[in-house]
């Protein structure tokens, strides 16, 4: 046993040895596997457990259910997977602030179910969110297609517990709607990628549940048509609390993956390759809902335009949640769905139309069978790439020369591509999250703050943060 | 590099029209809205980013602080050259540089006025959505450091909601963009943390915001209440029912007084309290929100809720509000303003103890404040020319801020800490959050020449000695009265 691995054992007295484990093989992250897990019940030993890492100079891995692990680079190191799942209790919960406070390994779909009673929602719907932990969604800020009215977690999360690099905990922000005391520490912390700390508690702003929505989706001969119909109509007066629009090959991803829900219509009719769909959900009550499907089928005019679906009120939330899923490996969408690409491209929204006719030309170019979703007014544009063994695409190097062409176009738009998924051939020909910014020699400054020995999900995120 | 090299420099940057130096020329540039002042060395114009840098550069070689200005509005010191040094100030940038109404976004200079910027696109039907109170003067650079609010954040956010991206000069005198025109950015969120950072980690020199389509209707609703506990409740449940207005905000007797005595705005003066409430989006969703906001009043025994009928009406109403603080100079010589949040269910509560406070120090107390979202403004009344009084107010305010803290609250919910509230931050955080802070803001700028003596407690032996308030703050009269009052402001 070598020096570091019996000090390692010191673990055991911080946890308990039930708590401590070497069966890491499921915590592999991209082929590297920890020596250690180690669940703590408290922030107090989460502390613990990183002091001791600081010390030892080991790395750590926090984890929480692992379904945004796929994000990011190969850690360099990662000795120890801290696994958050104990943490999972809703600490404080009162109903008329509109605000929660709860655990890192508390689950989206735990908390959910406990505000439901309260007929209260966190307005937040990111892919797999119901079975990740909220630590793990705060830190790699993932979010679905509510964001259009809600923001992101950027917007939600008021308050985080952390525990930086050496072990010392501190809280950022207050459990109020609004405040400014001090520097906004939550939103650094939200999209850090666990890399500045590790997020042990957070308190969120929430909302009522809308008292009553629809959901109508327009289907169109082609995926530009429909983004170029969501741009024109996000410049309008009308509020939608959700937006996304999906191209041909997710439509039928979306198709299959509700074909068990009574909804019949769901199903792309005609030639399903030239489908692009534009989905709208208005919320509020009832006279303001009607009002504004009643004006958007008014301003459907635009070519290319197909009909539309409205979808049955007890099926909107598993529509949501399968467009939310298009861009996670593992989603439920399709039945049996391999992904070998997830590329999320940000971009100036105006942008969008332009971009998804191009992207659709060069992916056609190349004979590369994309899914796509747009996120239109906050100018996300997701491609995921099926069937790694599809002609030999999305597992060869031979996506990468593409993919290079693409970002370059992108940068020249002001906007940025990340490539959340990847085969290791990929990543060998390709840069993950593409180049730094302006800023980035002040996130090394914090990060040299936070972290100073470069512990924390080493190599992981941007620029080696 | 001595002071009149200093002068030489900034003079051949800028041309000497744009930098001011005499001490009388200086003056106006020592305060802002809060209590606070010290005189700065230079007071300078830039008309780019490259003149804000060439300043920053040079403040760096000499060693001397540098601080941004904008209207000098500010409720809290923030713009106080606490140490002295340079005040870069931005009336010649003050253009809006680009509209971009596809994108809902525009470009602004740090010297735009808030309200300009939804002038610039109100034909076309859109809005900048943050509206302090300062709106027809605050500028978009200072709302950026303070993270400013205003009655309508309770439905669509405050400024960092509303702010894509920022050109920053940071304080070495490197210029980047923070966030941008596009949306999650790899990255840590730069952008969501320097704003509200009050002048800390760096100068704003562009500014990409957020446009907003106005909406089709507003109607504007004044509940009366015979007691402040009854108009509480009502705000309580108004949150709970899910009908959130766009606006809800309170003000108890007293405040009803003041506006009333300086201007008419239609409140009745033996109500016990008022709420005033915006409810806002399409005709046909506005008719169901109304009648459940107004039976969560009447079932809280309202004594009248009425509906504006008028836009002038509706203007009426809004214009006591809006000149709420500046109102209580009718009633009283001074006023000091506290900024706590608390979670809304606490309200009754902590309200109950800031009447204890008044009478504990036999201080008047009128509260008007944004109840939607918990943000409380006490106006503690006092007589600036009795020192004993301005040390107890200082006393009494931190009384206020100590029960927000104790009710689950914040001490500041849009006004910042600035220098003002810089070692109530104790009562708010323990040590390893400050360092936490600390190292935030060593981070951005280490050597500490930028906007010096803010947000942080300065020394912890000070706060030990002084109590909580170290020394004794210069309360002026109104929010731009010269009137120079009180003992050393920097003594402890």
């Amino acid at each position: 046993m070598a020096a570091k691995d019996r000090e390692l054992v010191a673990l055991a007295d911080i946890v308990g040895a039930g708590y401590v484990s070497q069966d890491t093989a499921p915590y592999t992250v991209m082929g590297v596997e920890p020596q250690w897990v180690v669940s703590p019940a408290s922030e107090e030993e989460v502390s613990a457990i990183l002091s001791l890492a600081h010390n030892l100079q080991v790395a750590v891995i926090p984890w929480g259910y692992g379904h945004q692990q796929h994000i990011g680079l190969p850690p360099r190191r990662g000795e120890i997977a801290l696994s958050l799942r104990r943490l999972d209790r809703i600490l404080e919960y009162e109903p008329a602030d509109l605000t929660v406070t709860v655990q890192a390994g508390c689950t989206l779909g735990a908390l959910q179910a406990r505000l439901q009673s309260a007929r209260q929602w966190l307005p937040y719907d990111p892919p797999q969110g119901a079975a990740s932990s909220l630590g793990g969604l705060i830190a790699t800020n993932i979010s679905g297609p509510h964001r259009y009215r809600y923001g992101t977690l950027r917007d939600l999360v008021i308050r985080t517990r952390v525990v930086q690099g050496d072990g010392m905990a501190f809280t950022g922000g207050a459990k109020v709607v609004k405040n400014v005391s001090g520097y906004d520490l939550p939103r650094l912390m939200v999209g850090s990628f666990g890399t500045l700390g590790v997020i042990t508690e957070a308190t969120f702003k929430l909302q009522p549940m809308l008292k009553t929505s629809q959901t109508v989706l327009f289907s169109y001969h082609s995926f530009p048509a429909a983004v170029a119909q969501a741009a024109a109509l996000l410049s309008t007066a009308l509020v939608p609390v959700a937006v996304a629009v999906c191209n041909a090959n997710a439509v039928q991803a979306l198709s299959a993956s509700l074909s068990h829900l009574d909804f019949p219509a769901a199903l792309p009719s005609g030639d399903a390759t030239l489908a692009g769909w534009l989905a709208l959900r208005f919320g509020g009550v009832a006279g303001e809902v009607e009002r504004q499907v009643r004006e958007t089928r008014q301003l459907i005019q635009s070519p290319g335009y197909v009909g539309e679906i409205t979808v049955p009120a007890a099926a909107q939330a598993a529509v949501w949640q399968a467009i939310a899923d298009l861009p996670a490996p593992q989603g439920k969408v399709g039945p049996s769905r391999q992904v070998g690409l997830i590329a999320k491209i940000a971009l100036p929204p105006q942008q969008l139309p332009e971009v998804s006719a191009q992207v659709q030309r060069m992916a056609g170019a190349a004979g590369l069978s994309l899914q796509a979703v747009a996120h239109p007014a906050a100018g996300i544009l997701y491609l995921i790439g099926e069937s790694p063994d599809q002609a030999g695409h999305t597992q060869g190097a031979s996506l990468a020369p593409w993919i290079n062409t693409l970002r370059q176009d992108i940068t020249g738009r002001e906007g940025t591509v990340v490539i959340e998924y990847y085969t290791d051939q990929l990543r060998q020909a390709t840069d993950i999250w593409g180049p730094t910014s302006s800023s980035f020699p002040m996130m090394v400054a914090l990060k040299n703050k936070f972290d100073p020995h470069r512990l924390l999900n080493p190599g992981r995120f941007v620029g080696d943060l | 590099m001595d002071i009149s090299q200093i002068l030489l420099e900034l003079q051949a940057l800028l041309s000497p029209r744009g930098v001011l130096h005499r001490p009388e020329d200086v003056l106006l540039y020592e305060y802002d809205g809060a209590l606070d002042r010290a005189k700065p060395d230079f007071v300078v114009f830039p008309r780019t980013t490259a003149d804000v840098q060439a300043v920053v550069r040079l403040a760096n070689r000499a060693n001397i602080p540098f601080m941004p200005r904008g209207a000098g509005t500010g409720l809290s010191g923030g713009a106080v050259p606490i140490e002295g040094g340079i005040v870069i100030v931005f009336t010649r940038m003050n253009r809006i540089l680009q509209l971009d109404i596809p994108n809902l976004q525009a470009i602004v200079q740090p010297g735009v006025i808030n309200l300009d910027i939804t002038q610039a696109v109100a034909s076309q039907g859109y809005y900048f959505v943050p509206d302090p109170s300062s709106q027809r003067a605050c500028t978009i650079g200072g709302n950026v450091a303070e993270n400013s609010g205003g009655p309508h954040c309770l439905a669509y956010g405050v400024t960092a909601n509303h702010v894509l991206g920022l050109e920053v000069v940071l304080p070495d005198g490197e210029v980047v963009w923070l966030g941008g025109r596009t949306q999650d950015v790899p990255g840590y969120d730069l952008r969501g943390l320097f704003i509200g950072s009050e002048g800390t980690m760096g100068i704003v020199t562009q500014v990409v915001v957020r446009l907003t389509h106005v909406p089709e209707t507003v109607k504007t609703v004044l509940a009366v209440f015979e007691t402040i506990e009854d108009a509480s409740n009502a705000v309580s449940d108004i949150i709970a029912s899910g009908y959130i207005p766009a606006a809800l905000e309170m003000m108890d007797n007293l405040a009803i007084q003041a506006v009333e005595a300086s201007r008419s705005s239609g409140y009745p003066t033996d109500a016990g309290a008022v709420l005033l409430i915006d409810i806002e989006g399409f005709a046909e969703g506005i008719p169901e929100q109304l009648s459940h906001i107004t039976a969560m009043c009447q079932q809280n025994h309202a004594r009248t809720v009425h509906e504006a009928k008028t836009a002038q009406e509706r203007e009426k109403l809004w214009s006591g509000r809006k000149g709420a603080f500046g109102a209580m100079g009718a009633i009283s010589p001074s006023y000091y303003v506290q900024d706590g949040v608390i979670p809304r269910t606490r309200l009754p509560e902590v309200l109950r103890k800031i009447a204890a406070v008044s009478q504990k120090y036999g201080f008047r107390i009128a509260n008007v404040f944004h109840a939607g979202d918990g943000n409380l403004h006490p106006l503690i009344l006092f007589d600036e020319r009795d020192p004993a009084q301005i040390r107890a107010v200082v006393k009494a305010g931190s009384e206020i801020l100590q029960a927000c803290v104790d009710a689950g609250g914040s001490i500041s919910g849009e006004h910042g800490i600035g220098v003002e509230k810089r070692e109530d931050m104790a009562l708010l955080f323990g040590p390893e959050d400050l360092i936490a802070q600390r190292q935030v803001k060593e981070a951005f700028n280490p050597t500490g020449l930028c906007n010096p003596a803010k947000v942080l407690p300065i020394a912890k032996a000070c706060y030990e000695v002084g109590a909580r308030h170290r020394r004794l703050p210069n309360i002026l009269k109104e929010e731009h009265d010269l009137s120079h009052l009180g003992d050393d402001p920097h003594g402890s």
